[in-house]
């Protein structure tokens, strides 16, 4: 019987997942507005599939939130069911009420990972937030995922429900460490891999000599600005079938996805006919799309969204060949002596050079020149007269008020638990 | 003055001008860094930023302090 997950070595399998869930459905049933208060994805994942099949009202409530914060979610959404679990997975469930109600709303209501600011909620149909899984191609049915990201955000929720959907297993390693995806993705079998540029690359650079990489059917990029060289990278490495980048965000959804191997996405994207719909205002791409709108309309307090469901993404475009490259986020911009320069587009750089594995640019507050531009870098050799070299490389490619005028060297850079780089 | 602190601002100094791609040059605690150095603004920025990560000390945490010679830099971190 084929696994419907595998957590740290744990099967459950399919005929198990069936058994749980049509012993909890009754329950589900008669509820309207549930929150799950868990960090098992088992726990988690029951919740979702009976809500949506119940269609009912879920609240994934981050397992980091305190309990404070619990209360007031509990308080202000008016939940009538609570769900968490104890030790041995067992699920363990507190009624407030259980009164079916007419016309109940049957939504999911997540958490933004918080990347860029503190969480937030973002409301999602079940439709929406599952609308992915059902372009997931016949040859990938019955195929084993890896979870890479945070499972109950939004990247993480895209691979539960593709994963599910068509019949796939998913394989979640929770203990920390490249090491233990590594092992996992060999001894399970894994096939499909989506994850952010920096964790295919931390991936990549701690891959044990000794195990000799499977070919993927597909590989994934997103959550982070895809650049050139990890595409190549992740193609030599694990050779997938396909090769994937896709451009998304919990409150746009899924907007672009592009298959063809090179960054950046064609400018045609730009089509009005399309379901998506794009347009630049000052560099700055905004979307509006179906699962957008579905959105929007919920979420009373979403910034950027004007009455015509435009939503502004934040990130800003550059064209250059006939596509459009994502060089960064408008917020994110540092101010040096006058020039806004994209941290994003710097650290593209220095990963282009040889020698540098990770990096991360940011602003130094300077008591001589206000900022700086700075920059720690992480190298295989380090080396004399290194940091002269990359500044000199940089030089040629970018005015100087781009070239960081701090570099030091670190052992690595911090990344977040969804696999983004964590900004200061 | 301690003799330290003041080879701690020449070696910081010589190190910030080998990343710029600068020619080196002899200093002591007389020489004026922006003057007698091929350091500029920034350079000395980055000289701040240093000596700031080896030192762990800020002088310039309540605003900031001139100083035009290596010992007056030096002083900075010695006091």
């Amino acid at each position: 019987m084929r696994p419907s997950f595998i957590i740290d070595d744990r099967m459950i399998t399919s005929s198990q997942l069936d058994q749980r869930l049509s012993q909890y459905a009754p329950l589900f049933q008669k509820h309207n507005r549930i929150l799950v208060y868990s960090d098992n994805p088992l726990t988690q994942n029951i919740c979702l599939l009976l809500c949506e099949q119940v269609g009912a009202l879920l609240i994934l409530c981050p397992s980091h939130f305190t309990e404070t914060r619990l209360v007031t979610l509990l308080k202000v959404h008016q939940i009538d069911l609570l769900v968490t679990d104890d030790e041995i997975e067992n699920l363990r469930f507190t009624e407030f009420s259980c009164s079916r109600e007419e016309n109940r709303e049957s939504c999911l209501i997540m958490f933004t990972t918080g990347t860029t600011g503190t969480p937030k909620a973002v409301k999602h149909t079940w439709a929406s937030i599952s609308v992915a899984s059902t372009s997931v191609g016949r040859n990938l049915q019955g195929k084993t995922w890896l979870m890479s990201y945070v499972p109950t955000g939004y990247a993480g929720l895209q691979v539960f429900f593709s994963a599910i959907k068509n019949d796939g297993t998913i394989v979640y390693v929770r203990k920390s460490g490249f090491e233990g995806y590594c092992r996992a993705i060999v001894q399970h079998g894994v096939n499909i891999v989506s994850a952010t540029p920096t964790f295919w690359r931390l991936l990549i650079s701690g891959w044990p000599a000794d195990v000799s990489a499977p070919r993927l059917d597909q590989a994934t990029l997103g959550g982070e600005i895809v650049t050139q060289d990890v595409l190549d990278l992740v193609d030599h490495f694990f050779k997938p079938s396909k090769l994937t980048h896709i451009y998304a965000s919990t409150e746009v959804g899924t907007a672009v996805i592009v298959s063809d191997k090179k960054a950046g996405f064609p400018s045609d994207y730009f089509d009005q006919t399309r379901k998506v719909k794009f347009r630049i205002c000052e560099d700055v791409l905004e979307v509006k799309s179906p699962s957008a709108m579905a959105m929007a309309s919920g979420n009373e307090r979403m910034k950027g969204v004007d009455s015509e469901g435009w939503i502004s993404t934040g990130d800003v475009l550059e064209m250059k060949d006939g596509r459009y490259f994502f060089v960064g986020r408008k917020d994110g911009r540092i101010n040096v002596g006058g020039s806004k320069v994209l941290p994003e587009e710097v650290e593209a750089a220095l990963l282009a050079l040889q020698d540098i594995q990770d990096c991360i640019v940011y602003e130094k507050k300077n008591p001589m020149v206000g900022a700086l531009l700075a920059s720690d870098v992480v190298v295989l050799n380090q080396q004399p007269g290194m940091i002269a070299a990359i500044k000199k490389a940089l030089l040629k490619n970018f005015p100087p008020y781009k070239v960081p005028q701090y570099i030091r060297f670190v052992d690595k850079i911090p990344v977040s638990e969804n696999g983004k780089k964590i900004r200061k | 003055m301690s003799h330290n602190y003041v080879e701690l601002v020449k070696e910081t100094v010589l190190e910030a001008m080998e990343e710029n791609g600068l020619e080196g040059v002899v200093m002591d605690e007389t020489t004026n860094i922006l003057q007698d150095t091929p350091l500029d603004s920034l350079g000395l920025a980055v000289v701040l930023v240093k000596l700031e990560e080896k030192t762990n000390k800020d002088p310039f945490s309540e605003g900031f302090v001139t100083f035009n010679t290596i010992g007056e830099l030096a002083a900075l971190y010695e006091a």
